[in-house]
């Protein structure tokens, strides 16, 4: 990477909401949402249950409807109308241009697959043929998610909530994402594991330069790893701003109910 | 000479507090200020009134209620009070130092790959980085078999230190000093004035604060007062 002198002032957004809307009844869902996310950037979307954030995570993914609106995605290949496009082909962009990291890692794995063949699906659908390769990346990417290589055969349903976590992150990682979307991605697990999964989290997305839409109803996990925030309630956008300037001097009235009941240690 | 760097107009911050009663209480009110290339203006006043909070503002952490912050560089200007947030994480990463009272990290990361941090995110090579972390480590006593620590657990003199390291890694026209030589003892203090004559002397525009009269007399042109908006030598 060359040293950046200037800044990038014109730049594309990777995706665009324009007045997004989703609603299963009356503050159901999310409702009139425009934003925009950058590449390499962390967008972190906090809230409390039921204010709509995993239903626009899903909708920004293409794995929901919409009932109205817009989701615009920068492709390699030129600008993609997400709900325009046919199903299979979100389901290929979800799988080979994109990650999405379930809270629940036994969501988001084979649990009776070998943890080699989790991460190597990827590549495989990819066109990866080499078994050689395939295994090498493998083998990598168990190292540098933490897991202990001599695991590769073995199956993830016999690892711990913390490993399977990181089993789920590498195997989405593998293919080099632009996105990767992430729910909840430390909700299930100790908090003793959270730290590190949160840290791992973090210089991967930074080594590897890919933006990243975060869901979390934790303000700590929001400090952590994301560079700017959208406070959801009742379906709505009610405040964004960078992540210290929310946590910092919360303008609207739930932000700053949201941001006051941190548990400081 | 005497390029303007940073150039406050009106600057007001009221805060309002919505869950306790709709309280407001206005902090700052109608700041005028201009700073220039190679500068260091002390902010000058008892604590609560807002020293602090200005450098926030100045920081995007808080946002002002009126008023302009224009940071001028080469052709370009930016009023920091109005760009989008994308902008704004650039200019901070490419333009500004801040250094906070408190080194706030993440746990786990270890303390030569904190300091490290701002230059990889500006894009320089792991070695160039590494030499330069060193550097500031060894200068600021941070012994090496600390290195590879998570400072979280270190003490606060020692925290203080890996933020001055972090933050001053890279030039940048702009510098924000929070406090910057509370609880150092003198051969730290001596230190990190060193380091910020020799930010003033490559051209960084500097605000700070500085409790302790010996620093302040080392590093300060001039001290401005925030209640009054008059200047003292």
């Amino acid at each position: 990477m060359m040293v950046q002198k200037d800044l990038i002032l014109d730049q594309q957004p990777l995706i665009k909401a324009d007045q997004l809307t989703r609603l299963y009844g009356i503050n159901k869902g999310c409702e009139q949402i425009d934003l925009e996310l950058y590449a390499g950037e962390v967008l972190g979307i906090v809230g409390e249950s039921g204010s709509g954030k995993s239903t626009l995570l899903r909708c920004l993914a293409g794995i929901e409807s919409i009932d109205s609106g817009t989701v615009d995605y920068e492709s390699t290949i030129g600008q993609l109308r997400l709900h325009d496009l046919a199903e299979s082909e979100r389901r290929r962009l979800i799988r080979q241009e994109w990650g999405f990291i379930q809270q629940n890692p036994r969501d988001g794995l084979h649990l009776e697959m070998s943890a080699g063949a989790n991460i190597s699906e990827r590549l495989m659908s990819q066109g990866e043929r080499h078994y050689g390769r395939i295994r090498q990346q493998a083998l990598d990417w168990m190292q540098r998610v933490e897991l202990d290589p001599a695991r590769i055969d073995d199956k993830p349903k016999n690892f711990s909530g913390g490993m399977q976590q990181r089993l789920q992150i590498a195997r989405n990682l593998v293919s080099g994402p632009s996105i990767l979307f992430m729910d909840e991605p430390t909700g299930g697990l100790d908090v003793s594991v959270q730290a590190r999964v949160l840290d791992l989290i973090r210089k991967l997305v930074r080594e590897l330069n890919v933006a990243v839409v975060l869901v979390t109803h934790d303000i700590g996990v929001a400090r952590i790893l994301a560079d700017r925030l959208i406070v959801m309630r009742n379906s709505r956008i009610i405040e964004t701003g960078l992540t210290d300037q929310i946590l910092e001097d919360p303008q609207a009235p739930y932000t700053q109910l949201l941001v006051s009941s941190i548990l400081r240690v | 000479m005497n390029q303007t760097i940073l150039e406050i107009q009106g600057l007001s911050k009221t805060f309002t507090l919505h869950n306790q009663g709709q309280i407001s209480y206005e902090v700052l009110n109608n700041i005028n200020l201009r700073v220039s290339k190679g500068e260091c203006i002390v902010l000058h006043g008892p604590s609560g009134m807002g020293k602090s909070t200005l450098l926030r503002c100045l920081y995007a952490s808080y946002l002002s209620n009126a008023g302009h912050i224009y940071l001028y560089d080469g052709e370009q200007s930016y009023d920091l009070t109005q760009l989008n947030e994308r902008i704004l994480m650039q200019i901070r990463r490419h333009k500004i130092v801040y250094v906070s009272q408190f080194l706030r990290v993440i746990p786990r990361v270890p303390c030569l790959q904190i300091v490290m941090q701002p230059m990889l995110d500006l894009g320089y090579e792991i070695d160039q980085a590494e030499q330069r972390a060193t550097e500031l480590l060894c200068s600021l006593n941070i012994p090496e078999r600390l290195w590879n620590l998570s400072p979280t657990t270190f003490s606060g003199g020692e925290q203080q230190r890996i933020n001055i390291a972090r933050e001053f890694t890279v030039h940048r026209p702009l510098m924000l000093l929070d406090e910057p030589t509370a609880s150092l003892d003198t051969k730290n203090r001596e230190t990190v004035i060193e380091l910020i004559l020799q930010a003033k002397a490559s051209g960084s525009a500097i605000i700070g604060i500085f409790h302790d009269e010996v620093s302040r007399k080392q590093v300060a042109d001039r001290l401005f007062d925030l209640k009054t908006g008059d200047f003292y030598d």
